[in-house]
């Protein structure tokens, strides 16, 4: 019993590992004005999109960091380097990719994956994304799957018309930081009636020390079409912090449905800051896969804005917050039209001394009429080092809704572990199999191979939970 | 640095102060100068849900002495009904059974209270509530007129609700009650409170805080109804530290003024003690209600529930805000809350924000909330029974308020609420 817990305890975060120094051009720390104008200037942008990142600047820096969610206290915005270019071209092939940069990959099982299930992966290392590839059948429906930049090159008018629509650099201060430094991220375009029947799936590598990764995602689902587009994002662990802040917008429309996965396991030195927003048209629907395992602190919302009547909108997320953790996640929809239905699932569990908060926000405009919401958030908390928040907003504001919200904060059930531990399992097994029935609901979505790793992914985290 | 008008209007505040409360020992007075510089220095509360930058509340005078009472007949009937009866902010009535002096039950004004039981009051005066949370706190704490002082001798019960009327007639102002109230060692006490004023044009502003403090095994129960007037302005904060094993029981019931921000805290600071609280709201016309409940477990093994229920109508908006707060060492807790809103109107507004705050494993924390309409099919069914459907939604509104305000176990204040939300639905 003692070995296997010792064994059990030593197992860390698995892709800790760097590169050493593989980019080749790597800007300065800090930010101003020269930093923004030099990413677009070396990304060869048209003038709008210069403008609309000097402007995205001046909102940065005029707007309060957040006063809520999690400490924001040591992260300096000094002191993070805004772009790193790690390769001269993108690869079509995985041979193009520099040797070290796809070690990294082969490492973290992507071409693999990609040989065995997916529609096409972007790779994204630092600031660009260094592989593109699409399965050439899926191309030849007219699905668009690229990196943003290639997109701003090859879909000029169809990226600008939709471009900063759903997430103005008004919106939040990190959302302007991202539009006025953004590199990379995926660019996704199904056009009307066609399914893309295999996950699409974008990997984040950050590899240099404090760095700012700032991808910007836009994902277009025209009339009733279907995809599903899989996230998976890893760094380093360095002493020092790195930020990561996404923008992700998503436009789903009539008819159509959208899933977007996330499998979220930064370093623990991440700051994690991003805002993730789609809006559901006349009978789309909208589902958000959220898991948030690693980083240092996560703030992410994502939310589903149910514009046209008979929008449904889903988020199912799980929060795993360790040693010196807080993920501070949720999820909010806004109903805005009749007929509208919403569900959000939320587990989280806090162990050794970490700190989850679920943040959402269900909210019914005048007019939404005969709309539905379900809310139900669960937590686990392991040990009486660890703490939890839980704090649920709704706004009513139509007389004709419903709105329901649960939630409950517990430790594992006594009986449940007596109950096993009576059958002969350990008191590290009967927990690992209880915290794996909780997360159930939310593996149970996952594409198979990528709930084989969540499982995976968690064991390791529950290791050590007891004692 | 103080401008030049920042210091005379701190002087005329000192002086008000002084003038109004030259008997008052030392202590007090200086607490009362201190809590005046705090008013004076603290911003508007910024509250996310409820602006009240627009409201003007700068232009209800507060340095004027409110006037005195008109003898009404309506009135004089409705103050001899109460144990203390304030007006306009002043204590115009005292009863009090003999049987209750004879148990050794001090029920005193606050003014009295600091003249004859000077360490009962410097003793707990503001241990419950921090006086400089929040601007008009501090001007309660710096103005306070007079109030309720109950102290309930160990093992003593009350066999009648203390009963507590507070008036205000339409020239009054600015209304500042201040209420203390100790029930000692395995007491046991029913306090009611009821809150009315008349229409009038001119706005009011109340400030009115309640402070209780429960000794081990000590059982309150605290109702209170607030009925005022529409032009009404209401700060209202209660605090109770409840002692080992002891009970608090909340009664709220909130239908009148036109804004209310209210606050209601339970600290549950010793093992055992248990908070109930149940909170009745019902909105209508273009009330704004803002309200807030706090259960804090500190010591371990202790326990709450929070329930509240509200009815929204016309262009009425609440925000209820539940706080079940774990602190770190209350091991053994259980923290529960249910809310629940039947909208009636599409274009009230209700806001809810039932949060758990936890910071301790060996606890269990849950909360239920739910908004939604009148059924659609019971109106029918009734409708299709030879109700009219007036008839009907007053009987759903019954149905949906029953089971909280059933569960008041104080008859008379059980049939006043119930009378409350009868005119909020009539009107």
């Amino acid at each position: 019993m003692a070995t296997t817990r010792q064994s059990l305890v030593n197992e860390e975060y698995q892709y800790g590992f760097n590169d050493g120094n593989v980019g080749v051009l790597k800007f300065n720390r800090g930010l101003s004005r020269g930093t923004v104008e030099e990413i677009s200037r070396i990304k060869k942008e048209p003038k709008w999109m210069l403008d609309f990142r000097l402007h995205a600047l001046d909102v940065f820096f005029k707007k309060p960091m957040p006063h809520w969610g999690g400490n924001l206290n040591t992260l300096n915005f000094d002191d993070i380097v805004y772009y790193v270019k790690p390769s001269e071209n993108q690869g079509r092939t995985w041979e193009d990719v520099p040797q070290a940069i796809k070690d990294t990959f082969e490492r973290l099982g992507i071409p693999e994956a990609e040989r065995k299930f997916l529609a096409g992966v972007s790779a994204q290392y630092e600031s660009e994304v260094v592989y593109h590839s699409i399965r050439k059948d899926l191309q030849e429906k007219g699905i668009i799957f690229t990196d943003t930049d290639s997109a701003l090159r090859e879909y000029p008018e169809i990226l600008r018309e939709y471009f900063g629509t759903i997430i103005p650099p008004e919106d939040n201060k990190f959302a302007a930081l991202n539009s006025a430094v953004w590199s990379g991220g995926s660019f996704v375009y199904i056009p009307k009636g066609v399914t893309c029947d295999v996950p699409m799936q974008a990997y984040f590598r950050i590899n240099s020390e404090n760095m700012g990764q700032f991808e910007r995602t836009l994902i277009i689902a025209e009339e009733g079409s279907f995809g599903h587009y899989v996230e998976g994002c890893t760094a380093p662990i360095y002493s020092s912090e790195s930020l990561h802040s996404a923008v992700v917008e998503i436009i789903v429309k009539d008819e159509a449905r959208m899933r977007y996965t996330t499998v979220q396991n930064w370093a623990p030195n991440v700051y994690n800051l991003v805002t993730k927003r789609a809006v559901a048209y006349k009978n789309a629907t909208m589902e958000w896969v959220d898991g948030n395992i690693g980083s240092k602190l996560t703030m992410k919302y994502p939310s589903v804005y149910l514009l046209g009547e008979g929008a449904r909108g889903m988020v199912l997320s799980i929060a795993v917050a360790g040693k010196d953790q807080h993920q501070d996640t949720g999820a909010k929809m806004i109903h805005a039209a009749p007929n509208t239905t919403s569900t959000i699932v939320s587990k989280s569990i806090s162990q050794h001394g970490g700190k989850t908060t679920y943040r959402g926000l269900v909210h019914f405009a005048p007019g939404a009429d005969h709309s539905k919401s379900n809310v139900k958030c669960d937590t686990l908390i392991m040990d009486n080092a660890s703490t939890s928040d839980t704090v649920p907003y709704s706004e009513v504001a139509d007389s004709n809704v419903e709105m329901e919200h649960e939630a409950t904060v517990t430790k594992v059930s006594e009986e449940q572990l007596f109950y096993l531990t009576s059958r002969g399992l350990t008191e590290e097994e009967a927990t690992r199999l209880i915290v794996m029935g909780f997360i159930e609901p939310f593996t149970r979505e996952l594409p198979m191979e990528f709930a084989v790793e969540m499982n995976r992914l968690i064991k390791f985290e529950m290791e050590g939970a007891i004692g | 640095m103080a401008s030049m008008a920042d210091i005379k209007i701190t002087n005329q505040l000192h002086q008000f102060a002084a003038e109004q409360h030259r008997d008052e020992p030392n202590w007090l007075m200086n607490r009362r100068l201190h809590l005046a510089d705090t008013y004076l220095a603290l911003p508007l509360p910024v509250r996310q849900r409820t602006p009240l930058k627009n409201r003007k509340l700068d232009r209800i005078p507060i340095l004027t002495v409110q006037p005195d009472a008109l003898a009404s007949d309506s009135l004089t009937e409705l103050l001899k009904l109460v144990n203390l009866a304030m007006v306009n902010g002043r204590v115009v009535q005292i009863a009090i059974p003999q049987s209750w002096k004879d148990k050794g039950v001090i029920l005193l004004s606050m003014k009295d209270a600091v003249q004859s039981v000077p360490q009962l009051v410097q003793e707990y005066l503001g241990t419950v509530i921090n006086d400089e949370v929040d601007k008009f706190q501090a001007l309660n704490g710096a103005l306070w007129q007079d109030g309720l002082f109950v102290y309930i001798p160990p093992r003593v019960a009350l066999d009648e609700p203390i009963t507590v009327m507070h008036y205000g007639d339409a020239q009054a102002t600015s209304i500042l009650p201040r209420n203390l109230i100790i029930a000692d060692k395995e007491s046991s006490v029913v306090i009611v409170e009821q809150y009315l004023s008349e229409p009038g044009a001119a706005k009011s502003l109340w400030s009115a805080a309640t402070e209780i403090v429960l000794k081990e095994g000590a059982v309150m129960h605290y109702g209170a109804i607030q009925q005022l007037a529409p032009a009404a302005e209401v700060f209202v904060r209660r605090g109770c530290t409840v002692g080992r094993d002891a009970v608090v029981n909340w009664h709220i019931g909130e239908f009148g003024a036109g804004l209310v921000v209210s606050e209601h805290l339970s600290i549950l600071g010793e093992p055992g003690g248990k908070s109930e609280s149940t909170t009745v709201f019902f909105g209508s016309s273009n009330q704004h209600q803002d309200y807030t409940a706090i259960d804090r477990h500190i010591a371990p093994h202790t326990t709450s529930r929070m329930v509240a229920r509200g009815v929204m109508k016309n262009e009425a908006r609440s925000v209820f805000t539940g706080i079940t707060d774990i602190k770190k060492g209350a091991v053994g807790s259980d923290g529960r809350q249910k809310e629940k809103i039947l909208m009636l109107s599409d274009t009230a507004r209700a806001d809810a924000i039932p949060s758990l705050l936890i910071e301790e494993n060996d606890v269990f924390a849950a909360h239920a909330a739910s908004a939604g309409p009148v059924d659609e099919a019971t109106i029918f069914y009734l409708m299709s029974r030879g109700l009219s459907k007036p008839e009907a939604v007053r009987l759903i509104v019954q149905g949906f308020l029953a089971p909280v305000i059933d569960a008041i176990p104080l008859g008379p204040l059980r049939q006043d609420v119930w009378n409350a939300v009868e005119r909020k639905i009539a009107q």
